[in-house]
């Protein structure tokens, strides 16, 4: 049993921490999820693991989120707010604009097309993209595409408006 | 045939159709010039996306975690002091390989040549294998640990200056050479080295008596000449000799690392909470701090702990197992969303990649649930319990609130909104 789970850390573990830091934005977290997927693969292994594994992954990240909302912190999204008062430590965080301008056009994305994409790049194919959603494998090509363009265009608008204002 | 769909061109790059399925769409491409057009931008897309993605890598492995006392200020500068030490530690181990490396090699030498090395075989000309009648002025360093045991053996000798070299303690006792000696010599170096082990264990009294005996033997291959009780090895002759050229690079080594704008810093341990420095003039101690953080804006300036737990009436607030890089203060007119009309406090972090996380902060009063009207007054986009998450510019993030105790709080870094939330709830 330990050596099943021992050879699935060793073939999934890299990637399930990258899938996730890409979907959290924090490492800590994200090693601190995939050690409790583990955990719960110990607990009960799973059949077919790698969907398995990255569909619990990915509840407990929502699980997470959901828990944030109910301790009272009601989180609101807004995009573009200048501050002209803004102090000038912020301008030290253009250093690594660019990864954080790809999480930001990401985070643009709906939750599902956010997690077919990551998933994509993890090298999953439509049938476990589908399994690990719980989605139909008819609607898989039409959502990574989907995905696909919003990254891509809110990613050049982005841009775009960054290039302007400076 | 109907135009194709996004989604058909997905599964197609993708390479979730069957032959069948590949074969009819792409004849259908070649008829059919707005899907043909589909495609190319669907490719583009997904090579855009792919490469996108790509660039979000895990950052590098996180730095060793802060000491966990945020009094321990001195212990983060040190932290800083601790790459010129490692430095200066390199060094001294180039430099004590060195002469290690050399002390075996003129023994590997002699054990070729079955304790009969001649002067001129060593290529090393500072070399003198010949017992040295000037070694009484050799430093005591070189000398060994065993005064009385220094004409005893060379392979005593070389141990020991080798061992000494590397480890820099005192040597108790010789180790069998590790290079394998020709047939023949290897009998004669056991049984040298049977006589320098129980010579070197030997009350000192029985080691000068046994002197003589070693003596003759090693005058086998050594002219015949008596050597004096103090004469210093070979190796440690040899070490001598390139003792100051590396000791010369050595020195040099340490003052291209050492100086830190017009201070040296000395290595002796430091006294806990603040840094020493020393004046190349030798016109006195001079206590300063070893570098001078600078605030995060013009109108900030650093203040110690306790005088921002006095600013916040007692209390401030920090992340939970993070420790502050620096604290500063500064009007809150500058800060988005902060009081005006007094100066605020800032928690400076710094995350693993050295990006800055601050955490401001205002006293804003009593509890704010018994004075909703405290808010109030702050503008009507922030009321008590409300967490506004704004990107600021340069893709920085914000997290503004007020907390029940009447505290006013913003966490900013460039950070994911889940990152930077994930640091608010860490907020004790």
């Amino acid at each position: 049993m330990s050596e099943f789970i021992a050879q699935l850390f060793n073939q999934y573990h890299a990637s399930l921490v990258r899938m996730l830091y890409r979907r959290t934005g924090d490492p800590d977290r994200a090693e601190d999820l995939a050690q409790e997927v583990f955990a719960r693969a110990l607990a009960a292994p799973p059949d077919n693991p790698r969907p398995w594994l990255f569909a619990v992954a990915l509840n407990l990240v929502r699980d997470d989120g959901r828990r944030a909302v109910r301790q009272g912190r009601r989180l609101q999204l807004l995009k573009g707010e200048t501050e002209s008062a803004a102090p000038a430590p912020d301008d030290q965080f253009e250093k690594d604009e660019g990864t954080a301008a790809v999480r930001a056009a990401l985070n643009e994305l709906n939750p599902r097309d956010r997690e077919a994409l990551l998933l994509k790049a993890e090298g999953f194919d439509y049938d476990e993209i589908a399994e690990t959603l719980g989605l139909a494998k008819g609607s898989i090509g039409t959502t990574l595409a989907r995905a696909r363009k919003r990254l891509v265009e809110v990613y050049r608008a982005q841009e775009k408006d960054r290039h302007a204002a400076s | 045939m109907l135009h194709l769909d996004d989604g058909r061109l997905n599964e197609l790059l993708d390479g979730e159709l069957g032959e069948t399925a590949v074969q009819e769409i792409t004849a259908h491409l070649d008829a059919c010039p707005e899907c043909h057009r589909k495609l190319t931008e669907a490719r583009e897309f997904m090579a855009e996306s792919d490469r996108l993605i790509a660039r979000i890598e895990l950052p590098e492995p996180a730095r060793p975690p802060r000491p966990a006392s945020a009094a321990g200020e001195a212990q983060t500068v040190r932290s800083r002091l601790g790459r010129y030490r490692n430095l200066a530690w390199a060094a001294s181990l180039v430099l004590a390989a060195g002469l290690g490396f050399y002390a075996s090699d003129v023994r590997r030498v002699r054990a070729a040549g079955e304790f009969a090395v001649k002067e001129g075989d060593h290529p090393s000309p500072s070399v003198n294998l010949a017992p040295r009648k000037d070694s009484a002025n050799a430093p005591p360093a070189i000398q060994t640990g065993q005064p009385n045991g220094q004409a005893v053996s060379r392979s005593v000798n070389d141990q020991d200056a080798a061992s000494k070299l590397r480890g820099g303690g005192a040597v108790a006792s010789s180790q069998p050479p590790s290079v394998a000696a020709p047939a023949g010599a290897t009998e004669k170096a056991e049984a040298k080295q049977a006589d320098a082990r129980s010579l070197a264990a030997a009350p000192p009294a029985l080691r000068q008596e046994a002197s003589p005996v070693a003596n003759e033997d090693r005058g086998q291959s050594a002219s015949n000449q008596p050597i004096p009780r103090d004469a210093v090895s070979p190796s440690a002759a040899a070490a001598k000799a390139v003792m100051p050229q590396m000791a010369e690079t050595a020195r040099s080594a340490s003052e291209s690392i050492a100086p830190i704008g017009k201070f040296r810093v000395r290595t002796e341990p430091l006294a806990p909470g603040r840094i020493t420095a020393v004046k190349p003039s030798g016109q006195g101690l001079t206590a300063g701090p070893l570098r001078q953080p600078k605030p995060t804006a013009a109108s900030f300036r650093i203040i110690s702990m306790d005088q921002a737990i006095r600013q916040l009436s007692g209390i401030i607030r920090l992340i939970d197992g993070m420790t502050p890089d620096r604290v500063e203060t500064g009007p809150g007119a500058g800060v988005s969303g902060a009081d005006a009309s007094t100066e605020l406090v800032r928690v400076v972090y710094l995350d693993p990649p050295g990006r800055e996380i601050l955490l401001d902060q205002q006293r804003v009063g009593p509890p704010v649930e018994a004075r909703a009207d405290q808010a109030q007054r702050r503008g009507p986009d922030l009321l008590p319990g409300d967490t506004l998450v704004a990107m600021t510019q340069g893709q920085g993030r914000r997290v503004n609130w007020m907390d029940g105790a009447g505290f006013w709080l913003a966490l900013s870094g460039n950070l994911s909104a889940d990152s930077l939330v994930s640091l608010a709830r860490r907020i004790r």
